[in-house]
């Protein structure tokens, strides 16, 4: 640049020295004029000033000669080619010849090239810059630098980068520029560095597109890249595609060519508009959007984004079916809107009233129907569903068999759904019965009850349908619900209808009180029965705790709480107690608790009924006998006091003989005793105050003692009993002495033809076994689970009655029991019983 | 022998016992209610024989008297009931020992001799 800079000073020189020359020329010239107008003058003086002048020119052009060789050899030694140019006669004027030779253009070359024709060495395409170039001289200042980038063919057929700045160099007489300096730069290497530069760029774009261009291609969704096309109002008007990926055709069905416009393709207008486009590439901000095509009958997402500035208008657009996603939220957004509606219809009538069409025009179908079927099954009848208008209805009644297959009657019975795309290729036969309701498609689905078939939910269209999956399912969803509800309502009824048949059993069940609690024991039902029996109100109650029906005296001791603990351990709670009425009057109530279950514990029930006055009964009877047998304890303890003080006497006097006599009176005295016992036992019982004194002791020994002293009251039977071991048990001894003396006293009196009575005694893993044996009279079925009963006593036509109360297997039964353990008989009449009692290990 | 005060409210009894213990040897006085056993103006014997069932007061009282005196206090007190559960009365009254009626005449005399022997009498 400091070259160039030096030259256009260096040029500014060399003008100056010409304008210098033409100025000593000129005024040359008018001194010759002057001489040849006064020749006088002339003459005299010619000599004088043609010597003068001769001399002056002599000078100048020495001065010029070496200006010029000045100007020559600074020209060379600058690395830029310089020439002046004649813009008249279209040559140069000059050319720094080393330069352009050392450039590899021969100057000789280039001034004959430039004569035949101006810029033959420049390259076609850039020859109309130099033209240009040179056409902008002549009418510019002397300031003006005018550029020119060329390329050029060197003699060696090299083409070089050349840059050209150019300056008016000299003007005629009327100012306009005739000679052109111009300095020629060659800029090759910075050119071919740019060039290089470009192309790298090029190519990481190159790279970047083709990586983009894989990714696009692998894509599902669909991906175009357009451009905006706006009218001359600036408002967009099409869309050109410069780009597509395969996925496009495959989303949108489409197959676009490159350079074509929206305009083109109909189906995709009703998918994307340009608005939406403009909007994106007027903001820059992406969109997201929905569209439906129905054309195509699916669902797109469509997501929009600019691509470069405002003015590139260049918009990408990803499509993507969403159709599956879409089609499944509304199923959903349908099945939820019908659940909801289900909720408050309670019939079947009311159901498809208000859904039927609901559900038919999301289907798009003509017929949704509910048919039920008849008992026998052969045929389906309704009059509810939803026909739409302008249909024929499909009320009515239908032989099943016409217009459903064996096979798919076989999938109703199991609860399957029946699909038919087109009845006309589906079955012959009934193809023709189908026609005639003009039903071409349709979808069953068997609704059962109790693993019946009993109804069947239809959707029916009058041409063929290719039913989706989701369709399928969906309506068989739908029919699913409505069936739920139907069943609930049903069910509703009918716990309606038994919740009424059960308050009524309840208010009439006036002897009974029936009182259900929640877990708490909360009163929440309160029958007749239970006010005519308590006093309260069900209003007075409802709501309140059921302690209140309770006594003082089993509230403090938590009564209420256990029996409810009792019922839900065990199942049941049965009690017997006092209650108190509103009034305070007390009562004695026999009432059995259960819990309610509905999954968990959800609350009791309650029945008692008033025994106060069994119960006052049974109180007084067992009071008499208590008072009666303990009245008769000391009359009969003097008996055998004195009985006993007589044998004595007539031992010790020598009345021998007559030992016997009183000897049957003691043992009389004895059963008496052992008679009062018993009824005093048994009213213990019955009071529940039968207590037991545990203590170890050894039942074998226990069993000798006892047949020690039963051995002799018969004759006529033996009492066998084989043990010499000690079998050690923690139980009640007297009690079980008790037991073991009634039990084998019973075998004896029941073998009235006497006989062995076999004890045995043996130990089990969870206790001991005791068994007594006779070959008696035996007892007959249907008595034998009657003797454990109180009083009873075995009486038979062919039998005389023997002695005793019937106390005595009562009491035995009710010791054992209170032992935890366990009596029973094995028995054949005739041929004898087998008395056997466990009792567990403490 | 031994000298014995029985109460009993019952006149059978009363005449048993008093053939039961001449025959044994023992010197009995014999009452038909309790309440002479709740002044401490008689002789004291070797032992106390008590119906628990006395007319008027009970047995047990009389018995949870004597036990709180310190003259009788040592003196042994057999009660005599047809209560099954006079084992249980017996013990809160600080009774030494009961017999169930009806009982063997073999059983009381054993039973006397127990307590008499226990306390150097008899």
């Amino acid at each position: 640049m400091s070259d160039s800079n030096n030259l256009v000073q260096l040029v500014n020189d060399l003008k100056v020295a010409n304008s210098e020359l033409m100025e000593a020329r000129r005024a040359a010239l008018n001194m010759m004029e002057d001489a040849i107008q006064s020749k006088e003058a002339l003459r005299k003086s010619e000599e004088k000033y043609r010597l003068k002048l001769e001399q002056e020119v002599r000078e100048r052009t020495t001065e010029i000669k070496e200006q010029s060789h000045y100007i020559k050899r600074v020209t060379e030694t600058v690395p830029d080619m310089i020439s002046v140019t004649d813009l008249v006669k279209g040559e140069f004027k000059y050319l720094n010849t080393e330069v352009f030779k050392a450039q590899g253009f021969d100057p000789v070359k280039m001034k004959k090239n430039n004569r035949d024709g101006p810029d033959k060495y420049v390259h076609p395409d850039d020859r109309h810059l130099i033209v240009d170039y040179f056409q902008k001289f002549p009418t510019a200042s002397d300031d003006e630098v005018i550029t020119a980038e060329y390329r050029a063919q060197d003699d060696a057929g090299v083409w070089k980068w050349l840059l050209v700045r150019g300056r008016p160099f000299q003007r005629s007489d009327d100012g306009v520029v005739t000679h052109v300096l111009n300095i020629i730069e060659n800029i090759t290497e910075r050119k071919t560095a740019e060039q290089e530069v470009l192309r790298l760029k090029d190519e990481v774009a190159q790279k970047a597109t083709d990586k983009y261009r894989k990714l696009y291609n692998a894509i599902d969704e669909g991906f175009c890249l357009l451009e905006v096309i706006y009218n001359t109002l600036g408002k967009a008007v099409d869309m050109r595609f410069l780009d597509v990926n395969p996925a496009f055709k495959k989303q949108t069905g489409v197959q676009v060519e490159i350079g074509q416009t929206f305009l083109n393709y109909h189906p995709l207008l009703e998918m994307v508009t340009f608005e939406w486009c403009e909007t994106v590439v007027q903001n820059g901000l992406p969109v997201r959007f929905t569209g439906f095509s129905k054309a195509k009958g699916r669902w797109y997402e469509y997501h929009a984004v600019r691509l470069g500035n405002r003015e590139d208008k260049q918009v990408a657009l990803l499509f993507n079916d969403i159709t599956e996603y879409k089609r499944n939220e509304q199923n959903q957004e349908i099945l939820a809107a019908i659940s909801q509606e289900l909720i408050t219809l309670n019939s079947a009538e009311e159901i498809f009233q208000r859904l039927g069409e609901k559900i038919g025009s999301y289907f798009q179908v003509v017929h949704c129907m509910l048919y039920e079927l008849t008992e026998n099954g052969e045929f389906v009848s309704t009059s509810i569903g939803w026909n739409a208008k302008g249909s024929r209805t499909l009320f009515g009644t239908y032989r099943i068999g016409d217009f459903l297959s064996d096979q798919q009657l076989a999938s109703c019975v199991k609860g399957e759904t029946v699909i038919v795309r087109d009845t006309s290729i589906d079955d012959p036969e009934t193809a023709e019965n189908f026609a005639a309701l003009e039903v071409r498609s349709f979808i069953v689905i068997p609704l059962l009850r109790d693993n019946r078939w009993r109804f069947l939910i239809s959707i029916l269209d009058t041409i063929p349908r290719q039913w989706r999956k989701d369709e399928i399912n969906l309506i068989g969803e739908i029919a699913h619900r409505i069936w739920m509800r139907l069943e609930r309502a049903r069910a509703e009824e009918a716990l309606r209808i038994s919740e009424a048949k059960l308050k009524a059993t309840m208010d009439s069940a006036t002897e009974y009180a029936i009182i259900a609690t929640s877990t708490e024991g909360i009163v929440e039902l309160w029958s007749t029965g239970a006010e005519k029996m308590f006093g309260y109100t069900p209003e007075e109650i409802t709501g309140k705790s059921a302690d209140i029906i309770f006594t003082p005296e089993d509230r403090e001791n938590n009564v209420p709480f256990k029996e409810m603990e009792t019922a839900s351990k065990t199942g049941k709670a049965n009690d017997e107690r006092w209650h108190l009425e509103k009034d305070g009057t007390r009562f004695f109530a026999s009432g059995v608790m259960a819990p309610i279950y509905d999954a968990t514990l959800t609350g009791f029930v309650k029945v008692a009924r008033d025994i106060t006055q069994r119960k006052l009964l049974e109180q007084q009877k067992d009071d008499f006998i208590a008072v009666a047998s303990h009245e008769l304890k000391t009359p009969v303890t003097s008996i055998k006091a004195y009985t006993e003080l007589l044998m004595e006497i007539l031992q010790e006097e020598g009345y021998g003989d007559n030992m016997q006599l009183v000897g049957k009176l003691d043992a009389q005295v004895d059963r008496l005793t052992e008679l009062i016992r018993s009824l005093l036992d048994t009213t213990r019982i019955s009071e529940g105050e039968l207590a037991l004194n545990i203590q170890e002791f050894d039942l074998n020994a226990l069993i000798t003692e006892r047949i020690d002293e039963l051995k002799f009251t018969s004759d006529i039977h033996r009492l066998v009993f084989n043990t010499s071991d000690t079998l050690h048990i923690q139980a009640d001894k007297e009690r079980i002495g008790q037991v073991l003396v009634n039990l084998i006293s019973n075998a004896i009196k029941y073998s009235p033809k006497g006989g062995d009575i076999t004890i045995a005694a043996s130990t089990l893993k969870e206790g001991v076994q005791v068994s007594i044996h006779d070959t008696g009279l035996g007892i007959s079925a249907d008595l034998i689970n009657k003797i454990f009963d109180r009083f009873y006593r075995a009486r038979t036509a062919q039998i005389e009655t023997f002695p005793g109360m019937g106390l005595g297997l009562y009491i035995a039964a009710a010791i054992i029991s209170r032992h935890k353990g366990r009596l029973w008989v094995d028995s054949q009449p005739k041929k004898g019983s087998t008395f056997y009692f466990f009792l567990p290990y403490r | 022998m031994a000298r014995i005060i029985l109460a009993d409210d019952d006149p059978g009894m009363r005449d048993v016992f008093h053939l039961i213990f001449k025959r044994a040897g023992h010197e009995a006085t014999i009452y038909a209610n309790g309440e002479l056993l709740m002044e401490n103006n008689y002789p004291l014997p070797d032992l106390f024989i008590l119906d628990k069932q006395l007319s008027g007061i009970n047995g047990l009282e009389v018995c949870r008297f004597l036990k709180s005196q310190d003259r009788s206090k040592n003196i042994p007190v057999i009660i005599i009931s047809a209560s099954p559960y006079v084992k249980q009365n017996v013990d809160a009254s600080g009774a030494d020992d009961f017999i169930e009626k009806p009982f063997k005449t073999k059983d009381l005399i054993l039973l006397l001799g127990k307590h008499l022997s226990k306390n150097g009498a008899g």
